[in-house]
């Protein structure tokens, strides 16, 4: 068996005159957390849809745990775990009753469906909540459920698109620390994201910019993509400062709150001259978002 | 087919209705509602008719049949007719709603024990009335005279029924309706929470879903079955000529195909109010106008006739109101409930192939 969970090569999708997905690949190890990070559009709901075998794509392979995506998807429900954006749980039915039907769903025995369950309810700390409506839960709580529920089958595989999408910084934390868990168990993860300080935590990142992928790697690599660096300086007028910057040079800038980031080609001397003053500049190598803010500001492709 | 997974869907299928109040009220209350509202709004009661009468006879036979009619709760006097001109003046001008007329050789017939005849004329503009008004006159005039028949002729609707017969014809109603509204949201509203899109990725198989999602509402239906079967026979004291067993049978198989519709329905739209809106043209307003409950095949131009025998709801209502009123299986009932099974079955093969497990063309 090979070692690669998910192999996705020159996978293409396109809805009437819009091509979602335009020729990616990529490939998954076991037991790793993949992100697939990018704005909004880009694709990423399309590749998971794909990749959890419930939309089939024009052109294309992609095999998921050496299965072909097109001619055996049911092999492949059987095996992976798919949460949806909008994970489908049943507002009117408790958290127990949620979790006994996807258990039904996947075939699980009832002489372990306890065990399991109880297990996934004291992982997940729902277990006082056990006899709530679904519906009744907090968002956090729900996201938490949605994975109870998807996990009730131990599948091989984790297919989470935008899984954090709407819950509070405290309840995304809490999830990082299950997804953490279930890696060490030796689960693969491949997940969506557009909040760029979760892409940090991945193993490895697939930036995706316009249906394509842009770049890749761990998050170290993708930041060593920015050429020279960051220089930071505090401003009163960021954005102002920031266009003037955009216009007059080559660079590519952007501000974090009252912060101005400036990457590329760059000299300390242009950022004088193009805002007229000399602020105290601070050079450093950057975040991963600086690193997508500048590969998609450069439409570079180091795909 | 995994048993285990057909019974989850059953299962939170039931859960869904049990825990929306809507659409248990709609299961249940309504029929009971509908039941009520129709069964005694066409009152079996008719009093004080007005009757007229052309007395042609004038003998002392036909003055006690007139007596016996006048006498009664039923009618009431309303005129004196001398000619055909004057019957139908009478009724024309609403003073008479009923003509009774009395032939110059009634009393001789009666007296040769040879059959006579007398007419009823009658308003059939409101046919309940007209309808109750028969059925009074024709056992007043048996009872007055042994010999005597009843020709009636009805002005307005000569083609009206003459069975009573609301009652089955408003369980074919209420069944066709309630099964195909409350089935119309059930795929609908899958698709409209988010929740489809994980279902299908479970090893769900489509048949597993179908029948998943029709079971819970075929045990409402047949609840509903028996709400009104119950409510017909003792509230509204029909009599069930026929076979109990003919009722269930016939009542089962048009119960499933009405819920067919309404998955059919449910699959193809992709929102419940579209659904429902559907499921409330499709189903209620042919079931209603177009299958003899209410307005007679009969007196429909040949066009509409022609519908009406497409529709699961006709060949429901005319098979009840055999097995209630006539006790028999009618001419040919076989033929109808063979429509009922093949328009099911057509229905469920189109719905397989409408339902997609997966997001393809969306």
């Amino acid at each position: 068996m090979s070692e690669k969970s998910v192999s996705v090569r020159n996978l293409a999708m396109s809805f009437k005159d819009v091509h979602a997905v335009k020729g990616i690949s990529f490939e998954v190890g076991r037991g790793e957390v993949f992100g697939l990070v990018g704005p909004d559009g880009a694709g990423k709901t399309t590749t998971m849809r794909i990749l959890a075998a419930i939309l089939t794509q024009d052109s294309g392979e992609a095999h998921i745990l050496g299965l072909n995506s097109t001619t055996d998807k049911e092999k492949i429900h059987d095996r992976i775990a798919y949460m949806s954006q909008r994970f489908g749980l049943y507002q009117d039915l408790t958290v127990e009753e949620n979790m006994r039907f996807y258990a039904d769903l996947y075939g699980v025995k009832r002489s372990e469906l306890k065990a399991s369950m109880d297990k996934l309810l004291d992982w997940s700390s729902l277990t006082q909540f056990r006899k709530r409506p679904a519906g009744k839960l907090s968002g956090g709580m729900k996201q938490k459920l949605g994975l109870a529920c998807a996990l009730i089958h131990t599948p091989e595989l984790l297919l989470l698109d935008e899984p954090t999408n709407g819950v509070d910084p405290v309840s995304r934390k809490e999830f990082w620390n299950l997804l953490y868990k279930l890696v060490d168990e030796g689960l693969t993860i491949i997940m969506t994201t557009a909040y760029l300080d979760e892409a940090e935590r991945c193993h490895r990142l697939a930036f995706m910019d316009k249906g394509k992928i842009t770049a890749r790697g761990t998050p170290k690599e993708i930041v060593g993509l920015i050429p020279g660096g960051v220089l930071k300086f505090n401003s009163d007028n960021p954005f102002e400062e920031s266009s003037k910057i955009a216009r007059s040079t080559d660079a590519v800038s952007t501000v974090f709150g009252s912060q101005v980031h400036v990457m590329g080609n760059i000299t300390e001397e242009q950022i004088q001259k193009s805002i007229n003053r000399q602020p105290e500049l601070i050079r450093s190598s950057g975040s991963v978002e600086d690193a997508f803010v500048y590969l998609s500001e450069t439409e570079a492709d180091h795909g | 087919m995994n048993r285990q997974r057909v019974k989850a869907i059953a299962k939170k299928e039931i859960t869904h209705v049990i825990r929306d109040p809507r659409s248990l009220g709609m299961g249940l209350a309504i029929p009971v509602l509908l039941l009520v509202l129709f069964g005694y709004g066409l009152s079996l009661n008719v009093d004080n008719v007005p009757l007229a009468v052309w007395d042609q006879s004038n003998t002392l036979t036909s003055r006690d049949l007139i007596r016996d009619f006048t006498n009664s709760e039923a009618f009431q006097p309303a005129g004196v007719c001398y000619s055909q001109r004057d019957t139908e003046d009478i009724i024309q001008s609403g003073q008479a709603t009923a003509v009774l007329v009395i032939p110059p050789d009634f009393e001789e017939k009666i007296a040769r024990h040879e059959p006579a005849i007398v007419q009823l004329l009658v308003d059939g503009s409101d046919s309940n009335t007209a309808r109750l008004s028969i059925m009074y006159a024709d056992g007043i005039t048996k009872n007055a005279v042994q010999t005597a028949a009843m020709s009636i002729i009805t002005a307005y609707n000569p083609a009206m029924d003459t069975t009573w017969s609301i009652i089955p014809g408003l369980i074919a109603i209420i069944l066709n309706v309630i099964a195909a509204m409350l089935t119309s949201l059930c795929v609908a509203r899958e698709w409209e929470n988010g929740t489809m899109e994980q279902l299908i990725s479970t090893p769900m198989r489509r048949g597993e879903f179908l029948i998943g999602k029709l079971v819970p509402y075929y045990i409402i239906g047949v609840i509903d079955l028996i709400i009104a079967v119950l409510m017909a026979l003792f509230l509204f004291g029909v009599p069930l000529n026929g076979s109990l067993l003919a009722l269930a049978g016939v009542s089962g198989m048009f119960i499933f195909t009405t819920l067919s519709v309404g998955i059919l329905i449910s699959t193809a739209a992709k929102s419940q109010l579209l659904a429902s809106q559907l499921a409330l043209v499709i189903t209620f307003l042919p079931g209603f106008i177009l299958s003899g409950f209410v307005y007679d095949i009969k007196a429909m131009p040949a066009v509409v006739q022609a519908i009406t025998k497409l529709i699961p709801a006709t060949y429901f209502v005319s098979l009840l109101r055999t097995i209630f009123l006539k006790g028999t299986w009618g001419a040919a009932p076989t033929k109808e409930l063979l429509f009922l099974t093949l328009f099911a079955v057509v229905v469920l093969a189109m719905t397989m192939k409408k339902l997609k497990l997966n997001l393809d063309g969306r």
